[in-house]
């Protein structure tokens, strides 16, 4: 009696543990990519929220706002990156997928590369986006961008202070330094920085990097939410221009 | 006298350590054996490395599903995906073994088991670049900037931290699976035989 009790509880207890472990399995297969926030799932809330706010996200609009540009403007595909100089996400983008992105599409005309300030990691993340503006009044914000994230250290821990963000701009060949000290100190572009930070959670954004790809007036719109490689940016863009 | 002492009681650690890897040596591949001689725990480890793997990855933004499926692995991201891998395999094993315990010796799922899996998750999810950081830059203020800095520097070594805890939980799991085929002299009944021979 007592071996047939033990004997059913030890089969109870071993179907629980598998269907267990198949219940995790199962629902971790199928929200993956949901939770993680890369998925078509989250995209399409986000394609709604940005339409809803006419076309702020538009080639014309970003020009008119003064945003980091490369590539021709007569582009016929926009891609918008939301970025924070103290990412290592960002800085993967940079380092191995934006110069496959630049020679494809944005050396050949086909699109235009627009950053935007999403300073989400800290106290050193609003400094670094106003040098980089500084930088951007001199022509020279795409240097500095492969600059910063080229020295980049761990977040909030002083690669990115004062003195550092000088001494990196001071590598720029053909920089007005004085013009760059006066700019950074004087904190020119702290309401800039701050009102990149408002539009990029006014659309619904919610890390770093966040991409969005759209034709050059604004419409078409998709987001990329992550530090994607390069054939996703290809499977978009390619539609986009074949449609 | 006082120095023979001591290397008496030095010889006796190496032999104990000396007796306890001989063991291992045996008993590892006995539990191994004893467990992955059926298809169905080869199948629980197979489903529970892939799903970590998948996990692992689509945080680690290394493994993408949409616009395309892609998965990619820049130089930066190759220790990170070696320390994966190997979690992934361990928590194959681990689950597997657990399963195997539960159904043959109705004994409650390891503790060190759950522990090593959530830390190892936790700490491969880098928060900051998720929406996950974001929401906790944003709900905690500083204390969640704080959250997001310790997980983002430390997303190595805590990785590392989840690999000791599952090799122990592998150990402890291990004992359980082989310990009632090793002779136990300090059993009273055994105690008895030995006496008898």
């Amino acid at each position: 009696m007592k071996k047939k009790e033990l004997k059913k509880q030890a089969n109870g207890g071993s179907s629980l543990a598998i269907i267990i472990t198949f219940v995790i399995t199962a629902t971790v297969i199928v929200c993956a990519p949901v939770l993680s926030g890369y998925g078509q799932a989250r995209a399409t809330p986000q394609q709604v929220n940005i339409s809803n706010y006419n076309n702020k996200i538009s080639l014309h609009n970003l020009i008119l706002q003064g945003s980091p540009m490369l590539g021709k403007t007569s582009a016929p595909i926009t891609i918008v990156e939301f970025g924070d100089f103290q990412c290592d996400r960002c800085a993967r983008f940079a380092k191995y997928t934006e110069s496959q992105v630049n020679q494809t599409y944005i050396q050949t005309g086909k699109a235009i590369l627009v950053f935007k300030y999403f300073p989400i990691y800290g106290p050193d993340s609003t400094p670094a986006a106003m040098a980089a503006q500084c930088v951007n009044d001199q022509g020279k914000f795409w240097n500095y961008y492969e600059l910063l994230f080229k020295n980049q250290g761990p977040p909030n821990f002083g690669w990115a202070s004062k003195d550092n963000l000088k001494r990196f701009a001071s590598q720029i060949p053909e920089i007005n330094m004085n013009k760059f000290n006066s700019c950074l100190d004087g904190q020119k572009y702290l309401s800039y920085v701050q009102k990149d930070f408002a539009f990029a959670t006014s659309l619904g954004l919610q890390g770093t990097p966040t991409f969005i790809i759209e034709r050059s007036d604004g419409s078409n719109s998709q987001t990329l939410p992550g530090a994607y490689p390069f054939p996703s940016f290809q499977a978009i863009i390619d539609k986009e221009l074949g449609g | 006298m006082r120095r023979v002492r001591e290397t008496h009681s030095k010889s006796n650690i190496s032999t104990k350590q000396q007796s306890i890897i001989t063991n291992l040596k045996v008993t590892i591949p006995l539990a191994f054996k004893m467990v992955f001689c059926n298809c169905l725990y080869i199948a629980i480890a197979a489903g529970v490395f892939v799903t970590f793997w998948v996990i692992f990855n689509v945080f680690d933004q290394l493994l993408f599903f949409s616009p395309v499926v892609v998965f990619y692995l820049p130089d930066d991201a190759a220790a990170g995906f070696i320390i994966t891998n190997i979690t992934s395999i361990l928590m194959g094993i681990l689950v597997a073994m657990n399963v195997y315990v539960v159904r043959n010796a109705k004994i409650r799922l390891d503790k060190s088991l759950f522990s090593g899996s959530i830390l190892g998750i936790a700490s491969s999810a880098c928060a900051s670049c998720s929406s996950i950081g974001f929401l906790l830059i944003s709900t905690l203020g500083g204390l969640g900037i704080f959250a997001t800095d310790f997980l983002t520097n430390y997303q190595t070594p805590l990785r590392l931290v989840s690999i000791a805890i599952l090799l122990w939980a592998l150990y402890s799991v291990h004992n359980k699976i082989t310990k009632p085929c090793i002779f136990n002299d300090k059993y009273p009944k055994n105690k008895g035989q030995q006496q008898e021979q």
